[in-house]
């Protein structure tokens, strides 16, 4: 609902604008900015959005909304492109898609490149992560594989910067437009080397390689019900503390890829905090009738010291937790 | 701040607890109003739009003289001034099928000796008006013939050298606002393709000043050499001719490659 309503009144707003300062300018003119600018800003909103839940977790709220702002933002950029390729290729000559690629033929110069076919190459990689975006898609391709397939927002990214960068900004004169687009792109690039950068120092990794058992963390460290995420032998592991126990698991959600981590021990489940997807600590399994697994660990007290075994066990495998005294 | 530490927050439970909820209103205040800053700045530096219109659903009829030179259209009379009105057809596309049903219609008339009536949607910018036979054959509304040769101006003016962008005028004058540049450029590639009379408009950056129809040396249409340089800053040189209330720059197409000196070197925008 915010976010229709965000659409709309940015909408009007530009719309009113244009009818008052710029009464000359067409329908489809304003039309087309108005939703080329919407898609542009509502990318970088859900781009910023990750890092900035990594960043601090009451920031999580949004990111359950990201899915809606991408089919948003998707929806944006269809209109935009619909438009575009309408007013610019059809009524013509030759099919209007064929003239998105044939009409300007100047690939071989980045000033001239015809820059449509870029927002065209994105519009198709955002309309395949808006089609995959149910869980049906989730379900069926599995997370590594989805996950993978929405990384390619990036892609877009990349694509659309470069598509309004070689067309929109070369068309106008003011050094403003040039000077949003990099503030945007030093805005969300910040944002994941920030939050890279704090994962890395939170989350130093331990050598495993061909020990038993290597030291984790102190109990202490741990916040009841709450998780510390350690990195061994390569894989991130969340040890939970709760009613006493301590448990560890696989820190990837089988959902999306969440930060199991992150999450907290509700219900004696470990939920995670992107979706609330759930897995017992004792054996990594969703309660039924769900059937979700993630890899056990196996744990061992020194005094306050926890140490890991950095062989993981197969995916839902019952691992006793063990006492803290 | 204990207490908040501890909230946690699902995204399908029904209420959050209340710094989660601030975090979301304050990250979409913010969002806010970066977008209506940005909205804002945008419709203040945005390049202005120039006062063109096409006349979109309403037909009108001129009555005229045809003209063949420098390119299809009808020499009128609009405010006590004669006009060449240059026809294009629907679309991308040149109005050559209703100026071939008109020859047929005619028999053995030279064109230039018909007087038509033709109906069409209207498209200007300031003094220069175009027009567009929307409905294809059915635009003609009358055509009789003269006994007499319209009277026509035509004055040589020597060789020029004009800098400028090769336009498609019917976009230009007033069917899309803006159509120069980059951004316009495919459409009017495609527009010139499908047979509109390509135009010099001189200036850049969309301040233009003047216009010259683009022919070859014999006066024939040069629409499938000048695509490469279409939406561009292009400077060109030729014998330049005012026909009637128009000029044309006629061309060497063969020498097209050299004769044209692209300038974008020198062009801010083309830099950033």
């Amino acid at each position: 609902m915010g976010i229709l309503a965000f659409v709309l009144g940015f909408t009007l707003l530009f719309f009113i604008g244009h009818i008052v300062l710029h009464p000359n300018a067409t329908f489809e003119t304003i039309l087309i900015r108005n939703f080329g600018l919407l898609a542009f800003l509502l990318l970088h909103v859900i781009l910023i959005t990750g890092p900035l839940a990594r960043l601090n977790n009451k920031f999580l709220i949004i990111l359950y909304n990201r899915r809606h702002l991408g089919v948003t933002m998707f929806l944006m950029a269809l209109i935009h492109g619909a438009f575009s390729i309408m007013n610019f290729h059809s009524l013509g000559d030759i099919n209007p898609v064929k003239s998105v690629f044939l009409s300007n033929l100047r690939y071989d110069s980045l000033i001239h490149f015809p820059f449509q076919v870029l927002g065209f190459t994105a519009l198709v990689v955002l309309a395949l992560m808006a089609v995959t975006s149910h869980d049906f898609w989730l379900k069926n391709l599995g997370p590594k594989l989805w996950k993978a397939l929405h990384m390619m927002v990036y892609i877009a990214y990349a694509l659309i910067l470069l598509h309004v960068v070689l067309g929109a900004v070369q068309n106008e004169s003011s050094p403003v437009f040039f000077g949003s687009i990099l503030i945007g792109f030093i805005t969300v690039a910040s944002f994941h080397l920030i939050a890279a950068f704090r994962e890395k120092t939170v989350d130093m990794p331990i050598d495993g390689t061909g020990a038993d058992f290597v030291k984790a963390c102190m109990v202490s460290e741990i916040k009841e019900n709450r998780a510390k995420i350690i990195t061994v032998s390569g894989e991130r592991v969340a040890i939970f503390k709760y009613d006493g126990k301590l448990s560890a698991v696989n820190n990837f959600c089988r959902h999306q890829g969440g930060p199991l981590g992150e999450g907290k021990i509700v219900d004696g489940c470990i939920t995670c905090p992107w979706h609330g997807y759930q897995y017992l600590p004792e054996n990594g399994q969703s309660p039924p009738p769900f059937t979700e697994k993630v890899e056990t660990y196996q744990l061992k007290l020194d005094g306050d010291e926890v140490w890991i075994d950095p062989r993981p066990f197969p995916e839902g495998t019952a691992v006793a937790p063990i006492e803290i005294a | 701040m204990m207490e908040q530490e501890n909230e946690f927050y699902i995204g399908w439970q029904e209420h959050a607890p209340s710094s989660f909820k601030s975090s979301r209103k304050g990250f979409f205040i913010i969002t806010l109003i970066v977008a209506i800053i940005f909205g804002i700045t945008y419709l203040f530096i945005e390049r202005p739009f120039i006062e063109s219109t096409f006349d979109f659903g309403n037909l009108t009829e001129l009555e005229g003289t045809l003209v063949e030179y420098p390119v299809f259209g009808l020499k009128t009379s609009i405010d006590d001034q004669t006009v060449t009105v240059p026809l294009v057809g629907f679309g991308k596309f040149d109005a050559l099928p209703v100026l071939d049903r008109i020859r047929s219609e005619a028999g053995d008339t030279p064109l230039e000796k018909l007087k038509v009536k033709l109906r069409g949607t209207i498209i200007q910018y300031r003094d220069r008006m175009w027009m567009e036979l929307t409905e294809g054959n059915g635009s003609i509304i009358e055509v009789n013939t003269m006994d007499h040769l319209p009277e026509r101006i035509i004055n040589n003016k020597g060789t020029k050298t004009v800098i400028g962008e090769i336009i498609d005028p019917k976009c230009f004058f007033g069917v899309m606002n803006p159509a120069y540049g980059k951004i316009h450029k495919s459409c009017a590639i495609r527009c010139i393709s499908g047979g509109i009379p390509p135009v010099l408009a001189v200036g850049e950056h969309g301040e233009f000043s003047d216009y010259y129809f683009l022919v070859d040396q014999q006066g024939h249409s040069v629409n499938k050499e000048v695509l490469a340089y279409v939406g561009i800053p292009v400077s060109l040189s030729g014998d330049v001719q005012q026909v009637d209330d128009w000029n044309v720059i006629k061309i060497s197409p063969g020498e097209l490659q050299t004769s044209v000196l692209i300038k974008l070197d020198n062009s801010f925008a083309y830099c950033f």
